[in-house]
C-alpha cells in the first residue's frame, strides 16, 4: 500500500479545497492518521473506497475520543531596549490561551479485495457542547452504523445521515454520554470491602468508616 | 442408499445409549457428588496464602505484605494492611506481615495476576469449588484466617509446582547462607589484617592468609 | 402461638434405620419441592455458558431434579441469574421473576451475578442482583464450574428441605406478611429508579468482619 503522504498528496489533488493532513501518532506504534476536514469527509471516504489502488472497502471500527478543553501557556522572548544605552534586555512573557474541547471520531480502514491496511481516517468536531455533529458515514460502509450508534451514545456525536441514530448500549432516557471525561457516575458503592484509589472517597460518602483492622493474632 | 449415514448415527447413539448401563467406558456422565472429575494440577479458584507450617499458620504465612498483588488485580478485590511490628520469616530474617489481608470472593475472577506477581511465592490458587452459600456479606469476604493454609496443603494440590517452588526457595535461602558466611569471613580477615605485625621486630613474622 | 414438635435429622435417619417409616407432610412437601427444581432458560454471558455444561451429558443437572429448562417463566420454579446484569436488563429480570409463580427460587451464579464482578465500575452495570431479587444462593467463580453450580443447587436443596411450613420461619409463598411481586425499576436520567430495592438489599451495618 503506498505511504500515507502520498493518499494525502494525492487527496489534495483530487479535492483542491478539502482539509485533509496527515496526523502523526508519537506513540511506538506510529500507527499515523488521517485528519479530514468535516465539510469533506464524505466525499474522501467514497474516494478511498472506490479508488483502485486503495479500495478500502472493509470499516472495521469506528471509535470516539473526547478532547477536553486545554489551556496552553505559550512562552515568548521579549526584548526590550535599554534606554540607558546598555544591552537590550531579554524577558519572558507567558499567555494563556484556551484551546476548545472537541469530540474525534477515528475509523480503520482495510481493503479486503486488495488486502492492505489500516487506514486510520479522523474527522473532528467544532466543540463539545451544542456543536458536536459530523457527516454520518454510514452509506459509504455498513459496518459504520452500529459503530456510529455506539459513539453518539457514549459521546454525544451527532451523525448526519446516520438511517437509525439512536442509543444502542444504554437505554433511550438516559441522559449522559458515559465515555466523555467528565462523566459522573452514579453513587452506588454501599457494599465496598476492598475499596482503594478514588473508591475508598466514594464508600465512605456511602456509608460513614467504622474502626476496621483486624485484632493481630 | 438413501438413510445409510443416519442409521450409522442412530446405531451409535444406541450403543452409547446400553452400554452407558453395565460398561463405564460409556457412560460420561460423572456422577457428581458421588464421584468427582480429575482437577488438573494448573486449575484455578480463588487464591490462598502459603504458611510454612500448619501448628502457627498466621506466624509463617510468606507474605510480607509488599501490596504488589493488591494493586496488581484488575478487579482490586485484594485488600492489605501492613503490620506495625516484624516477625522472622522463615529463614530468620524479620519481616513486616499482613495485619489485614482481605480478598473479596464475589469479585475475584480467578485470573491467577496475584499468583504471577507475587516475589515471595506467598499467594497460590487454590482448587475448592464448592464454595456456594445463602449468606453473601458475611461469608464471601475471606480475611487471612480463611486464606492461610500449610504449604502441605500446597503440595497435596499442586505438587509439581510446590516441588519446583521449594527447591528454589531452599537454594536461595542456601545461596544467601554462603554469601553471609563468606561475608562474616572475609570480615574477620580484615579484621585479622591489622593485629598480625607488632610494632617491634617479632620473632617469626606473621602468615598472611 | 406454639411450634411445632420438630425431629432432627438425626432422630429421623436413627427411626428409619429401625424401620419406621416417619413421614411428616413437612418432609413430604418439601421432598416435593427440593427434588423437582426445574430453572428457566436464562442465561445472560459466560456462567450461561457453565449453566448449559451442567445441563449436558458429563454433569447432567437432570440428576438433582432439574430434568427441563422452561422457556417460560409461569412454568420455572428457579431463576439461574448467570453472567453479567447490566442496568439496562435489570428491568427485564424483576419482571421474569414476578412472573414466576410461587416456590420460586434464585441462584445468583458467578461473580458478576453476586456483586458486579470485574466490571462492576462499569456505567451499565448493575452491582449484583441481590438490589432487586431476592438471592437464595450465591455461588462465586468467573465461571463456576458446573459442579459448583451443582453443588449449590445442593446448597439449595438442602436450604428448601430445611423449611417449615408454617410459623414465622415458613417461605414467602406460605405466609400471610409478605408479597410476592417485587418493585420493577425504572429507567431513570442517570441511573435506574430506584437504584435498589431496600426491601430486599440489606447491606449490614458493620463493615466486613475484622
Amino acid at each position: 500500500m503506498e505511504p500515507l503522504e502520498q493518499i494525502c498528496s494525492r487527496l489534495l489533488a483530487r479535492f483542491p479545497g478539502a482539509e485533509v493532513s496527515v496526523l502523526p501518532n508519537p506513540g511506538p506504534a506510529a500507527q499515523h492518521s488521517l485528519l479530514v476536514g468535516r465539510a469533506s469527509v464524505r466525499e474522501i471516504a467514497e474516494f478511498l473506497r472506490d479508488d483502485p489502488l486503495l479500495r478500502l472497502d472493509y470499516c472495521s471500527n469506528a471509535t470516539g475520543v473526547d478532547w477536553p478543553e486545554k489551556v496552553i501557556v505559550d512562552v515568548t522572548k521579549v526584548t526590550t531596549p535599554d534606554p540607558a544605552g546598555g544591552p537590550p534586555k531579554v524577558s519572558e512573557v507567558k499567555t494563556e490561551r484556551l484551546q476548545p474541547g472537541y469530540l474525534e471520531v477515528v475509523y480503520h480502514l482495510y481493503s479486503m479485495e486488495l488486502r492492505h491496511g489500516p487506514v486510520v481516517l479522523r474527522t473532528r468536531t467544532v466543540n463539545r457542547t451544542d456543536q458536536a455533529s459530523v457527516p454520518s458515514l454510514t452509506p459509504v460502509w455498513r459496518s459504520a452504523e452500529f459503530q456510529e450508534r455506539e459513539i453518539f451514545d457514549l459521546f454525544g456525536v451527532v451523525f448526519e445521515g446516520h438511517p437509525d441514530l439512536r442509543r444502542i448500549l444504554m437505554w433511550d432516557g438516559f441522559k449522559d454520554h458515559p465515555m466523555r471525561r467528565d462523566y459522573v457516575e452514579p453513587e452506588d458503592y454501599e457494599w465496598e470491602p476492598t475499596p482503594h484509589g478514588d473508591l475508598v472517597e466514594k464508600a465512605k460518602r456511602a456509608r460513614p468508616p467504622v474502626k476496621g483492622g483486624e485484632p493481630v493474632a | 442408499m438413501l438413510g445409510t449415514g443416519l442409521l450409522q448415527g442412530l446405531a451409535v447413539t444406541a450403543k452409547n445409549f446400553a452400554g452407558s448401563f453395565h460398561d463405564p467406558k460409556r457412560l460420561t456422565t460423572v456422577e457428581y457428588p458421588e464421584k468427582k472429575s480429575v482437577i488438573p494440577e494448573a486449575f484455578r479458584n480463588f487464591p490462598f496464602l502459603v504458611s510454612e507450617n500448619a501448628e502457627d499458620p498466621m506466624g509463617t504465612l510468606r507474605c510480607v505484605a509488599c501490596q504488589i498483588c493488591e494493586k496488581e488485580c484488575p478487579p482490586q478485590c485484594i485488600y492489605i494492611e501492613k503490620s506495625k511490628d516484624k516477625k522472622p520469616d522463615a529463614s530468620g530474617k524479620m519481616q513486616i506481615y499482613p495485619a489485614v489481608f482481605r480478598i473479596d470472593s464475589s469479585v475475584c475472577m480467578n485470573c491467577q495476576i496475584c499468583v504471577e506477581v507475587c516475589p515471595f511465592d506467598a499467594i497460590k490458587m487454590d482448587h475448592v469449588y464448592e464454595i456456594a452459600t445463602s449468606e453473601r456479606f458475611e461469608t464471601l469476604l475471606l480475611d487471612r484466617h480463611d486464606l492461610a493454609k500449610p504449604n502441605s496443603y500446597f503440595h497435596q494440590i499442586r505438587p509439581l509446582e510446590a516441588a519446583e517452588v521449594d527447591g528454589r526457595l531452599t537454594a536461595e535461602r542456601k545461596a544467601a547462607e554462603e554469601k553471609a558466611k563468606a561475608a562474616a569471613l572475609a570480615k574477620a580477615a580484615l579484621a585479622a589484617k591489622p593485629a598480625a605485625p607488632a610494632p617491634a621486630a617479632p620473632p617469626k613474622p606473621p602468615e598472611q592468609a | 402461638m406454639n411450634p411445632m414438635p420438630t425431629i432432627t435429622d438425626e432422630e429421623r435417619s436413627e427411626l428409619r434405620r429401625h424401620g419406621i417409616l416417619l413421614t411428616s407432610v413437612e418432609e413430604l412437601y418439601n421432598w416435593g419441592r427440593s427434588h423437582s427444581v426445574w430453572p428457566l432458560q436464562f442465561g445472560l454471558a459466560c456462567c450461561a455458558i457453565e449453566m448449559i455444561a451442567a445441563s449436558m451429558a458429563r454433569f447432567d443437572i437432570a440428576r438433582f431434579g432439574s430434568e427441563v429448562f422452561r422457556p417460560s417463566p409461569r412454568q420455572a420454579d428457579l431463576l439461574i441469574v448467570s453472567g453479567t446484569v447490566t442496568k439496562k436488563m435489570a428491568p427485564q429480570v424483576v419482571r421474569l421473576w414476578n412472573q414466576m409463580a410461587e416456590p420460586k427460587y434464585c441462584i445468583a451464579m458467578g461473580a458478576c451475578a453476586i456483586s458486579g464482578g470485574p466490571f462492576k465500575r462499569g456505567y451499565n452495570v448493575l452491582k449484583g442482583i441481590d438490589r432487586f431479587v431476592p438471592v437464595d444462593i450465591y455461588i462465586p467463580g468467573c465461571p463456576p464450574r458446573p459442579e459448583a453450580l451443582l453443588h449449590g443447587l445442593m446448597e439449595l436443596q438442602k436450604k428448601i428441605s430445611g423449611q417449615s411450613i408454617s410459623g414465622p420461619e415458613a417461605p414467602r409463598h406460605l405466609r400471610h406478611d409478605t408479597s410476592c411481586e417485587y418493585p420493577v425499576p425504572e429507567f431513570g436520567d442517570h441511573d435506574l429508579v430506584p437504584p435498589k430495592n431496600p426491601e430486599v438489599w440489606k447491606v449490614p451495618e458493620s463493615p466486613p468482619k475484622d
